[in-house]
């Protein structure tokens, strides 16, 4: 790629815009299945300890 | 069709006795046109190019705001109920009530509407080709009015969501109506499409708003 | 799909599967990219700018392609009551909402260097608009409703209707274009496609489609997730 070529900076920001958000995407499906997993977890300990977890 | 004509007929008298609806709707079409002027500079040439336009876009957004009434009062106090056990089908109950809201507010509007174009200069040509566009068109508008009615029926803020998830649907009717409000003929392949989208919409809308009042009303 | 339609075989399948979709993501990413930066030659007429395509149209593409997807588990839901397809839908919202909105904002940066403006109301960039409008409203119909049952019969009703209104929108627009006579039947990459832009293109769209495919899976397993704290806490509530 000719980096030096006419609006060459609309390209790097297509892209940039692009990873930025997809990885954004993956980082919020990630986290929330992350968060769910030990809210889950939780309260099945709380349920095998006998006390109800709220 | 006699229980139907009399459904209607009871949202009318309801209409009629509470005001509200009908008259918040003409209040704020009156307001967007006469705003309008106002915000655009008194140039009559540009107010004549955007008069079908702006016209056609007060009217959506009238019929827009007074969508919430259509199924929410008998939604609350249960003959919303009484009507899905009813001998009407749901889907005719929707239907009626559509027809009402169309009667009270949306045909008023596109009746009226020519006249307030000369607030904007509207080409005297252009007012039945506007009318006849507007009076067909207000049907889809209704139906499209009702169906987001029904979906967002229980909910306490519905009105916001009632535009985001309709504004969609009113795009092609805006796109077609405004086409056909044109000064060219009376009867152009815009307003032949704009009555297809009419037409579909009786048929289509009263199913999908009666399967929305019915995931509500269980 | 009768055989997916057990949540616990769901999450043993998704479980055996992930790690290949996710290896092959990055693969496939790897390889698009290289080839759309590097090897693929600058366009004759637009330089460049051309390479936007690599990133532009596969995340249009997919935002199409997801809301398709959404609205056919949404019918199958109504029709074949199959349990886990409006929870795909669900899944499936955010992410088809995320390509839409990428093709827009990779569209308007193709846009400016091309035609000089931002934003046109051309049929496909309005109709990919009105789309995000209906990502958004699928949404909201989740968040506004409280019982996931009844939110999900609403959504079914969302999805279905809206996607017999997109190509009822593209149309409009195009119709109102041609009556406009407007100069607005931009083309973009042109009406034939040199080979060494088709391959990068095609394995692009791969690499998104195997993210869609990856996500969708762990969305789908935190929906799951989430039903069974819902279970959980009902019966908490009722243990004491």
């Amino acid at each position: 790629m000719d980096l030096n070529a006419a609006h060459v900076s609309y390209v790097v920001a297509a892209y940039a815009v692009s990873f930025a958000g997809l990885a954004a995407l993956v980082i919020f499906v990630l986290l929330r299945d992350r968060r769910l997993k030990r809210q889950v977890a939780a309260l099945d300990r709380g349920k095998e300890r006998g006390h109800g977890r709220s | 069709m006699k229980l139907l004509w009399a459904l209607v007929r009871r949202d009318l008298m309801l209409a009629t006795r509470q005001g509200g609806g009908a008259g918040t709707a003409i209040g704020f079409f009156v307001t967007v046109i006469v705003l309008l002027p106002l915000g655009l500079g008194p140039d009559q040439s540009l107010l004549q190019r955007i008069a079908p336009g702006a016209l056609w876009i007060a009217l959506l957004l009238s019929v827009l705001l007074s969508a919430e009434r259509i199924f929410q009062s008998d939604y609350e106090d249960g003959s919303l109920d009484a009507m899905a056990l009813g001998v009407v089908p749901l889907e005719l109950v929707v239907l009626a009530k559509a027809a009402a809201h169309w009667l009270i507010t949306a045909l008023p509007l596109a009746v009226a509407a020519p006249f307030f174009g000369f607030l904007i200069n509207l080409d005297p040509l252009a007012i039945l080709p506007l009318s006849l566009a507007m009076i067909i068109g207000s049907i889809a508008l209704s139906l499209l009015a009702a169906l987001g009615a029904a979906i967002t029926v229980a909910l306490r803020r519905g009105g916001l969501l009632v535009s985001l998830l309709i504004l969609p649907f009113y795009v092609p009717c805006l796109i077609f109506g405004v086409a056909a409000s044109s000064l060219s003929d009376l009867v152009t392949p815009s307003l032949l499409m704009l009555t297809a989208l009419a037409l579909a919409s009786l048929v289509l809308i009263p199913v999908a708003a009666a399967a929305a009042l019915r995931a509500y009303l269980k | 799909m009768q055989r997916f339609a057990n949540p616990t075989r769901f999450l043993k399948l998704a479980q055996a599967i992930l790690p290949y979709i996710g290896v092959a993501t990055a693969i496939a990413f790897a390889a698009g990219l290289y080839m759309a930066l590097l090897t693929a030659p600058p366009d004759y007429q637009q330089g460049e700018t051309v390479r936007i395509m690599f990133v532009h149209v596969p995340a249009a593409w997919m935002a199409l392609m997801v809301y398709t997807s959404m609205a056919a588990a949404s019918a199958s839901a109504a029709i074949f009551r199959h349990p886990l397809a409006d929870m795909a839908a669900k899944a499936a919202a955010p992410i088809g909402a995320t390509f839409c909105l990428l093709a827009l904002i990779t569209g308007s940066l193709w846009g400016k260097p091309m035609w000089g403006a931002w934003w046109v109301w051309d049929a496909r960039l309005t109709s990919m608009f009105v789309l995000l409008l209906l990502y958004l409203g699928y949404t909201a119909v989740w968040q506004a409703i409280e019982d996931p049952h009844r939110a999900a019969l609403i959504a079914r009703i969302v999805a279905i209707a809206g996607f017999i209104n997109v190509p009822i929108v593209k149309f409009s627009v195009d119709w109102w274009n041609s009556l406009h006579q407007s100069s607005s039947v931009f083309r973009m990459g042109g009406p034939t496609i040199d080979a060494r832009m088709l391959w990068p293109l095609l394995i692009m769209a791969l690499a998104y489609l195997l993210l869609f495919t990856a996500l969708l899976l762990v969305a789908m397993r935190s929906e799951i997730t989430q039903r069974k704290i819902r279970q959980l806490q009902f019966a908490g509530l009722e243990g004491r």
